[in-house]
This record gives structure tokens, C-alpha cells and sequence, in this order.
């Protein structure tokens, strides 16, 4: 089971990954999912680290590394993008 | 009964070496105060113990047996509360408690003395002083065997810092607790073991007038 507190990361990456990846859209409806798990959320991961830095410690006190919690949020986000870019693909 | 054992702890930031190939031990039942000028290394002592900064060299033990620095985080070792708040300030209290902790020890923290009154204010709109204490009761009541704090004291009102200086002092009886403060007269009433970081290197102390000897005080403190 994913712990609650790792949920809160993973809206606030995809709060700055949402928009980033709308963005892409604008030049293909079909880019948004792959965006999704690969530009928006890379920009999430640096807003995430220019605005929340400290915030880290939250969860590296219970036992989350960065690059856990980022693989965490990309599998997550992996989930929904594999219906969307099937859904798309239709 | 835990021991966390570091030898040959140094780093250099540029061309400065701020901590010159230090050693430092701490087991359970232990506080550890740990005293220096700003910018002598303290903070950066801890982090390098927590893995969020990387060491030139290090060498960690854990009951005896070694540990990689990068491990400290994933095995859960130890718990530090950093110098600057940590808590996603857009949260209520009573939100935030549960992301921590499930059941008894969810409890544990709202009846904690001062938590029912802050519950339904957000994180970012309480007092420096509630805010330390909140952070230090959700931080010291995890169970790692090993808990660091980065100026518990700073900006905390009297009648906070009596509740952290209780809490600490429960706390001791089942975890090795290093802490670092300006404060030096709340650590000293809490320590069992005191170091003093100066030029890179860690000076056993045992009370304030060695602080004072070792210019860390000004020496009229010691005079009265």
C-alpha cells in the first residue's frame, strides 16, 4: 500500500507537471500522456526542487529518497498514461 | 541498546576544510550536544550523517557494523529535523499528523501537551515556536533508533522550550539524540556528552566555562 504521505508529493509534482504538459498538447493531443511521464513531469520534479526543496525532509524521514519518490510518481503516472495513449490511439 | 560510531568524517567546501577527519559516538540514552561558531560545520556535520551531503571521507558504524551513509535515509536510522521548517505549510495540522503516523501513535501526537489548539490551523500560519514543536514532536516520535536536531531551541518561547526540553529528555531513555543549538543552556541542561567543533575539529567539553576557555562564550559569562 503507498503511504498518504507520498501522495501529497505526487499532486504537487503533477500540479506543475499538468500545465507543462497541456502545453505540449497544443501541438498533438496524443503528446500529452507521453509528456505526462517524460517532460512535464521532469519540469515538476524542478519546480518541486525550486519552490518545496526543503519539503524533502519530510520525506526522507520516512525513509523516501529523491529518486525513490520521482520513480514512485513516474510508474504512478505511467498507469495513466498507458489507457490515454491507448485511448487516444483509437 | 544502539551505537552509531563515525570516524574519519571530513569535508572541504573551495579550498576550506571544515571538518578535519572528525569522530563522534552515540548510543542510545545519550544526548549529544554539539556547540560551534556559525559556520564552523554543525549543520553540515548533520547532513552529512543524514546523507544529504556528501562527505570527502567517512567511515559509519551501527551496532558495530558498517554502514554506507547513502543506506541512513531507506533503513530508516536516523530522524533529523533540519535548521529551516520542513512541513508543507498549505496543510492543516490535523492533516498533516496523519501522513506521518497511523493509529495509537497518530493519538500519541494530538494529546501531546499544545497540539489539540493548533489542529485546525494551517502549518504555515502557526507561531516559529509551535511550528519547531510540531516538527520535533512528529520527527523525535518516529522510531528510528537515532534523532538529530538542528537548533530545536532557535525562536522557541519559554514555555516551548520547556516542552522540548521534557520531550528530549523522555525520549533519551530509548534513543541516542545528537543536537545542536546555540542555545547552549538548554543543550547543556539536556546533554550527557558535549563537543565543541572548532577549526574542523571536535573538542571534548564538559560544562560552559570550557566553552567560554575555548572562545566559543566571551569569557565574562564565565564570571558570573
Amino acid at each position: 500500500m503507498i503511504p498518504k504521505a507520498f501522495w501529497n508529493y505526487f499532486l504537487t509534482i503533477n500540479l506543475f507537471n499538468f500545465p507543462a504538459s497541456a502545453l505540449v498538447a497544443i501541438s498533438g493531443l496524443q503528446w500529452f500522456p507521453i509528456s505526462f511521464c517524460t517532460f512535464g513531469l521532469g519540469m515538476g520534479l524542478l519546480a518541486y526542487h525550486t519552490f518545496y526543496k526543503q519539503q524533502y525532509y519530510f520525506y526522507y524521514n520516512l525513509g523516501y529518497t529523491r529518486t525513490r519518490l520521482a520513480v514512485m510518481v513516474f510508474i504512478c503516472n505511467l498507469v495513466i498514461a498507458i489507457p490515454l495513449i491507448i485511448l487516444l490511439s483509437l | 541498546m544502539n551505537t552509531l560510531k563515525v570516524t574519519e568524517l571530513s569535508k572541504t567546501f573551495a579550498s576550506k576544510r571544515v571538518l578535519d577527519y572528525i569522530a563522534l559516538e552515540c548510543s542510545t540514552g545519550d544526548v549529544l550536544g554539539i556547540f560551534g561558531s556559525n559556520g564552523c560545520g554543525k549543520s553540515t556535520l548533520l547532513k552529512i550523517l543524514f546523507g544529504t551531503i556528501k562527505a570527502d571521507t567517512i567511515r559509519m558504524e551501527f551496532n558495530g557494523k558498517p554502514i554506507a551513509v547513502k543506506d541512513v535515509i531507506p533503513q530508516q536510522t536516523i530522524s533529523y529535523l533540519p535548521q529551516d521548517p520542513f512541513l508543507p505549510k498549505g496543510l492543516k495540522v490535523r492533516d498533516v499528523i496523519p501522513l506521518y503516523y497511523k493509529g495509537d501513535l497518530q493519538d500519541k501526537i494530538f494529546y501531546a501537551p499544545g497540539i489539540s489548539k493548533m489542529a485546525a490551523t494551517q502549518v504555515g500560519k502557526l507561531s516559529m515556536g509551535e511550528l519547531r514543536y510540531l516538527e520535533l514532536l512528529l520527527v523525535g516520535n518516529l522510531s528510528h533508533p537515532f534523532l538529530m536536531l538542528d537548533e530545536p531551541f532557535s525562536m522557541v518561547e519559554p514555555l516551548y522550550k520547556e516542552k522540548i526540553r521534557e520531550f528530549l529528555t523522555q525520549l533519551s531513555a530509548t534513543k541516542g539524540i545528537i543536537v545542536t543549538d546555540h542555545y547552549y543552556k538548554d543543550v547543556l541542561s539536556i546533554s550527557n556528552k558535549n563537543l565543541l567543533v572548532k577549526n574542523g575539529r571536535m573538542v571534548t567539553i564538559t560544562n560552559q566555562n570550557e566553552l567560554a576557555a575555548l572562545g566559543y562564550l566571551p569569557a565574562a559569562k564565565t564570571v558570573l
